[in-house]
């Protein structure tokens, strides 16, 4: 505010009576002001940075936290692209906002206020006049948010979705390129990225419209004030100097420059709400219940599994298991078979917690798996998947992953009973050579090791080995079964295969069929009943002649 | 993990390290390698067949290796992961994203380039971490925190 005074001092104090006397003294102020607006520009700047940054860090570790302990359910009906968009984008978007949006706005009013109060004083005619086009402005600012909001929801949902096409285009770039379908998968990518573009070319035009629209109104204001104030010097109105004219036209553009302003971060503030609330929905969802108030440590288990009238559904009203009645020993070995979608990972899903049954109810060791503590019982249940997951650690890391208070040697004990210690050592970094991705190029068979190793040395007393050998070769498959073995003996087993040879040395072979136990027995008894899982056995024999035969052409 | 119970003698042969272990009359050609070569210390040696991929023996420490196959040993650990360490950084420039270096080593002064610094630096620890330029030498910067401010200031500046 200052400059816009001091100018009409200088005119009206050295330029109009010709005298040089106070022109140092008036120049100096002007530079001090300066400084003073310099300074505290930038100590505002610094601390808003601060804060936004700290605030935006904090943020996004709780969404991460929070997203950990979300429900397998949520996971299982979104895009990892769209919550890597929540986490990362919104959070970045809101940042953007509290470290210069906030600050300004803040700044600005005050600034605004004080600015209208100086014009106030100097003459209160043409400072109505000013004042005219915020009126307006005002009503275009309440126009723009009821556009802008939704649309940048929109956005935010089509920036995840981008995301996810450009995810998988890198996480499946193989798939992608043995089925030649890099042109299609362009195409998709391309239809996803034109929907985002008009959306972002909706919001461009929205708030430029709403920038541009606003500034002419405002030059209407200077328009009239020019006209005013003129017409009252020209007709010798006294109240009104010269030297008031150049003022109250520093003063308007420092006052309307604000205004201006005010339109773009209008249009941060809308994408920081459309994030804000994005990132919130997030924050809503419940968690897991890790332990009901009534839970008890569960104590070191012997490995027995009941299932008394198990019913479950993921969609409502579509029930994947039927009331499913099980009993499995300790240290007994379980084959689970049955076609695609019968329900056997569910199972899994059901004995590991990561849902809950909607009725009856699973028991380890006579515990209803509801009553104790989350965390004691998935400590005691091994998985290995059929694509074992590695993060991106070294490989020692990745052994201990869930141990991690276990020894180099017990680490190493555990990757030679899995067969992997010799290709460990073989890598140039050896157990420090870092895996995962982006990491180190591992086989499927050689991945496979590392979770066996992983699971030997967390020596669960419950295994479940879900298709863990499905992916693999029949020679990595016998070079990962001698560690399997060694690895199930002892222990609760339950493993999933296709490849039903390699059930052979189960105790019990439990058939699914459309969420229901159909057949129970030793390996070859369900055979010889000569229900499903025969006509299973049959049709893979036929499978592995018809591959073999053309094999030998 | 322990095996230095197993007798074995290492012995040159030109290029090649053999190993010729009790009862067995054929010696065969090996590589020794580390099998931790970034943790820092000298546990988990283990002896590689050259040419299999195939582990003989694993030592836990060199204690009750004999002198001479533990000479050989040492060499070859000495000549695989020769790692010169970055005392202090005297200038890094990133153009085009290769980033230039000018250090200090233990082993004297030194230029290199890196190409993609983020993929060709490997974290041990949140402090210590290994570079590898484009010729595939290696260089270590033991700690971070122990850098000067001003190395420091110009490795944070690119890592």
């Amino acid at each position: 505010m200052g400059p816009p005074y001091i100018t009409k001092r200088i005119v009206d104090d050295v330029i109009v009576p010709r005298d040089a006397s106070l022109l140092w003294a008036w120049i100096l102020v002007m530079v001090g002001c300066g400084l003073l607006y310099l300074l505290s520009q930038f100590t505002g700047g610094l601390l808003g940075a601060w804060l936004a940054a700290r605030l935006a860090s904090d943020l996004r570790s709780s969404v991460h936290a929070h997203l950990q302990r979300l429900r397998m359910s949520y996971f299982g009906k979104r895009e990892a692209g769209e919550i890597v968009s929540r986490v990362m984008r919104d959070t970045g978007r809101l940042q953007h906002f509290l470290v210069d949006g906030l600050p300004f706005l803040l700044v600005n009013t005050l600034w605004f206020v004080a600015i209208a109060a100086m014009l106030l004083s100097l003459d209160v005619q043409l400072t109505l006049l000013v004042l005219l086009p915020v009126a307006l402005l005002l009503g275009g600012v309440k126009w723009s948010w009821s556009k802008l909001v939704p649309l940048f929801h929109k956005e935010g949902s089509q920036y995840g979705g981008l995301y996810s096409v450009l995810g998988e285009s890198i996480l499946g770039i193989k798939a992608i390129k043995a089925a030649s379908d890099e042109a299609r998968r362009a195409g998709r990518f391309n239809k996803t990225n034109r929907n985002l573009f008009r959306t972002t070319f909706s919001i461009e035009g929205h708030w430029t419209g709403f920038q541009k629209g606003s500034f002419w109104i405002m030059s209407l204001g200077v328009t009239a004030l020019w006209l005013v104030a003129s017409w009252r010097i020209a007709h010798g109105d006294n109240r009104l100097t010269l030297g008031d004219l150049p003022a109250f036209v520093g003063h308007i553009w420092l006052f309307y420059g604000p205004l201006q302003w005010f339109s773009v971060v209008l249009n941060w503030m809308s994408q920081a709400f459309a994030g804000a609330e994005r990132i919130f929905s997030m924050l809503d969802t419940p968690q897991e219940v890790y332990d009901s108030p009534d839970a008890v440590p569960l104590p070191k288990i012997r490995g027995e599994i009941r299932f008394e009238d198990v019913h479950f559904s993921y969609d409502r009203g579509k029930e994947v298991i039927k009331g499913i009645n099980l009993h499995i020993r300790p240290g007994e070995m379980i084959g689970l078979v049955g076609k695609s979608g019968a329900g056997k990972s569910t199972i899994i899903n059901l004995i590991s917690r990561f849902y809950d049954a909607d009725c009856g109810q699973v028991y380890i060791d006579g515990h209803p798996i509801q009553k104790v503590r989350l965390t004691g019982l998935r400590r005691q249940i091994g998985i290995v998947m059929q694509e074992p997951f590695l993060f991106r650690q070294n490989v020692l890391e990745n052994i201990r992953y869930g141990s991690p208070d276990r020894s180099f040697e017990e680490v190493v004990r555990a990757a030679q009973a899995a067969n992997a210690h010799s290709f460990i050592v073989e890598k140039e970094h050896g157990y420090d050579t870092i895996i995962g991705e982006g990491g180190a190029q591992l086989s499927v068979g050689e991945k496979q090791r590392i979770a066996i190793a992983r699971a030997i040395l967390n020596d669960p007393p419950i295994l479940i080995l879900d298709e863990a050998t499905s992916s693999v070769d029949s020679e990595t498959e016998k070079a990962i079964q001698e560690p399997t073995a060694h690895l199930v003996s002892d222990r609760t087993t339950i493993a999933i295969a296709h490849r039903l040879a390699t059930l052979r040395n189960v105790d019990r072979l439990i058939v699914v069929e459309d969420g229901k136990i159909v057949e129970v027995g030793a390996h070859d008894e369900p055979i010889r009943a000569g229900g499903g899982y025969a006509t299973l056995v049959k049709t893979q024999r036929e499978l592995s002649r018809v591959r073999s035969s053309m094999c030998e052409e | 993990m322990k095996q230095e119970g197993q007798r074995f003698t290492l012995y040159r042969c030109g290029d090649l390290v053999m190993i010729r272990r009790a009862g067995q009359a054929e010696a065969v050609p090996v590589r020794v390698v580390r099998a931790r070569p970034l943790a820092g210390h000298c546990r988990a040696i283990s002896i590689l067949h050259a040419t299999e991929k195939k582990e003989l023996l694993l030592l836990e420490s060199l204690e009750h290796v004999d002198a001479s196959s533990r000479a050989i040993i040492e060499q070859e650990l000495a000549r695989r992961y020769f790692l010169p360490r970055i005392t202090r950084v005297l200038q890094t420039r990133v153009s085009f994203g290769n980033c230039y270096w000018k250090v200090e080593t233990d082993r004297g002064p030194k230029h290199f380039l890196m190409k993609s610094p983020e993929t060709n630096t490997t974290w041990v620890t949140d402090d210590r971490c290994i570079l590898r330029d484009t010729l595939g030498n290696c260089y270590e910067i033991p700690s971070l925190q122990a850098l000067d401010s001003a190395s420091r200031r110009r490795v944070e500046a690119v890592l």
